[in-house]
């Protein structure tokens, strides 16, 4: 026998009562673990993109906001396709590539994920990470240098690189993440909606929204979601000297129906969300504070009451107002640490499964944040206990002992 | 021997003061066994919880082998109960979560018992009381009469050499009453100080002597039972 067996006994005898105590702690931790790790992630996966495409155009729909990045390319809005060759006969200089494309949800292997049209070729030339696939790709040196951040390519390493010019017709490629998820490889076959396809390759981890979606031929996700010669987005890669020595002025007297973007500004605007999203978690973590230390600072008042008799006996044989004391606040403490752990947990969940839903990115648990969640937890709840413990210790046995 | 001068204990009641103890003063002698009686609210509990380091008392002393028991400090008081005083009550008051060996082996905690002696402990007090087949039973799983030996087993668990018994047949039936009885007799005779409180006159004549309490006060003192 000793204090903590004779509290996990108490604690473990209703624990019903025990967990409805813990729901609205765990509920506010598991939220803030899953706004805080999406937006993390969210944060490198932007940081990685302004590396690859920071010198990036992107013409986009008019009425599209660029608010969430992610899904600035995932709208109904779109464009007709013909404005790529717009482009290209007008004679605009600095546009070394530009790859169209027009994305739509389907059931792959019967999940929700996000399918992508694509022109291989052109969109192999604005994937640098791509061409880390091996012999698949190979890209342009010269004019395209490669964004701040990313080491410069030896020349000798790209031309030994055979390209493929051609995706099959029903080929795809896949994210590297959703090929792991779905467990296929090269080869395989899988089911877009009904159709069938063939992998033709798996994309090289990217650490983008990439990792988790599918790309298709642009004819064919045009016919499958019933929008031919239409597309979302076309990315346009500039030469850094051309963007500011009026490309997109260009583009923009050019396409006066769409929208001319900066990958720079659109990446700026994702940020503004996130960090209007952390802003957010701080809130949250407020209320929590508040509701959660509510929650259990009810359940102790009520426990200490509850209980009355028991600290009656325990005084009686012997127990002083430090061991009184020692045992509420040691529940207090198995409280938080219970709370914090399944915070952290169910927030860990949540932020696994909603990341690529929401911000298309995959998001693993942060081990930092589970001591943060636990600290945060356990302070909360000893603080909350601190009113009903005092009370615990001020409980008279003689008249607690003498009740029926 | 436990002295008992002139206690008084008051409680506020509103604007009102109850006295439930009014100037009470007697003797215990190591190894006597004395019954108090009195009508209800005459303050026999009051006394008993005085006696054992649970009740401050308003005024007067409690003294122990020598020592004024609410003159030390608290911790020194909570020892004294630990080791000196053996409460029994009614309600059994066992902790209801806890099986039985595990009740038995609270005051083997609180006394700083070396832990892996708690159970061999514990076990021999139940299997002495005849409860050596209701060891992992909860409060809830065992009988009226095998509460209240659970509850025996935890008063001795830390060998006190007093025993505060407080109505303690008050909820058996006079088969089990007579046992309880027995088992405090044979306490008795191994040198065990016991005060029992109890309202019926049968159990008052048990004892080497008989204290009567009226409205705080001691009425009489006889020795054998007492003349209603
Ligand atoms: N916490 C309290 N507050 C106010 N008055 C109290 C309190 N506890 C006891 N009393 C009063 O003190 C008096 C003595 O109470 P006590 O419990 O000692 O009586 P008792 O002799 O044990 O009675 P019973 O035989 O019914 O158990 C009673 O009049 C009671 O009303
Ligand atoms: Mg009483």
């Amino acid at each position: 026998m000793n204090v903590i067996k004779v509290v996990l006994k108490e604690l473990t005898e209703r624990k019903n009562q025990l967990l409805t105590s813990l729901l609205a702690i765990v509920m506010g931790i598991a939220v803030i673990v899953a706004i805080r790790s999406i937006t993390y992630y969210s944060e490198k996966a932007i940081a990685l993109e302004m590396d690859a495409l920071g010198a990036n155009v992107l013409i986009l729909p008019k009425g599209v906001t660029v608010d969430d990045y992610y899904r600035a390319d995932l709208t109904d809005e779109t464009m007709p396709e013909s404005y790529v060759d717009d482009i290209l006969t007008s004679g605009l200089k600095g546009v070394d590539n530009m790859s169209p494309k027009l994305s739509m949800t389907a059931q792959v292997s019967g999940k929700e994920t996000i399918v992508t049209g694509i022109r291989p070729k052109q969109e192999f030339l604005a994937k640098p990470v791509w061409e880390m696939a091996g012999n698949i790709f190979e890209r342009p040196v010269g004019c395209a240098a490669p964004a701040a951040g990313t080491t410069p390519k030896a020349p000798d390493a790209v031309d030994k690189r055979t390209p493929i010019d051609v995706l099959p017709e029903n080929g795809v490629l896949l994210g590297n993440d959703l090929a792991a998820r779905l467990g296929l490889a090269e080869g395989t076959t899988l089911a877009v909606n009904s159709e069938l396809f063939q992998v033709a390759g798996v994309l090289p981890p990217s650490g983008t929204v990439d990792d988790g979606r599918v790309f298709a031929h642009l004819g064919a996700v045009q016919r499958m979601s019933g929008r031919p010669g239409r597309i979302n987005a076309i990315e346009v890669m500039g030469c850094c000297q051309s963007i500011s020595e009026g490309l997109i002025a260009g583009l923009n007297r050019r396409l006066p129906d769409a929208k001319v973007v900066t990958i720079n500004q659109v990446v700026s605007a994702q940020q503004r969300t996130n960090k209007m999203m952390r802003n957010f978690s701080l809130v949250f973590l407020v209320i929590i504070l508040m509701v959660g230390g509510a929650s259990i600072a009810n359940y102790m008042f009520a426990n200490v009451y509850e209980r009355r008799r028991e600290v009656g006996i325990l005084v009686a044989l012997g127990a002083g107002r430090g061991l009184i004391q020692k045992i509420f606040l040691l529940k207090a403490l198995i409280l938080g640490l219970v709370g914090g752990v399944f915070g952290y947990l169910g927030g860990g969940a949540l932020a696994v499964i909603l990341g690529p839903r929401l911000a298309g990115i995959s998001v693993s648990p942060r081990a930092d944040w589970f001591i943060y969640s636990v600290l945060i937890s356990v302070g909360l709840s000893l603080a909350a206990a601190a009113v009903p413990v005092y009370r615990a210790t001020k409980l008279d046995p003689f008249v607690t002992l003498q009740e029926v | 021997m436990i002295q008992v001068e002139n206690l008084t204990r008051g409680f506020a009641h509103g604007r009102e003061m109850i006295r439930a103890l009014d100037g009470v003063t007697f003797v215990v002698e190591k190894g006597e066994y004395v019954t108090v009686t009195g009508p209800s609210g005459s303050g026999k509990s009051t006394l008993l919880m005085s006696m054992g380091g649970l009740l401050h008392p308003t005024s007067g002393r409690v003294v122990f082998d020598g020592v004024d028991i609410y003159r030390q400090s608290p911790k020194a008081l909570a020892l004294f109960r630990t080791k000196t005083i053996g409460f029994v009550f009614q309600q059994f008051h066992l902790v209801p979560y806890l099986t039985a060996w595990e009740n038995v082996a609270l005051p083997l905690m609180l006394n700083g018992n070396n832990r892996g002696k708690h159970k061999p402990i514990a076990v021999g007090l139940l299997e002495r009381l005849g409860l050596g087949s209701r060891l992992d039973h909860k409060p809830s799983e065992l009988s009226v009469g095998q509460q209240q030996r659970v509850a025996m087993a935890r008063t001795l668990a830390n060998n006190p050499s007093v025993i505060l018994a407080d109505e303690p047949t008050g909820s058996l039936d006079p088969g089990l009453a007579n046992d309880l009885v027995g088992l405090l007799k044979d306490l008795n005779s191994e040198g065990k100080t016991i005060v029992l409180v109890t309202h019926s006159r049968e159990l008052a004549a048990t004892g080497d002597r008989c204290l009567a309490l009226l409205d705080g006060k001691v009425v009489q003192s006889a020795e054998g039972a007492l003349v209603h």
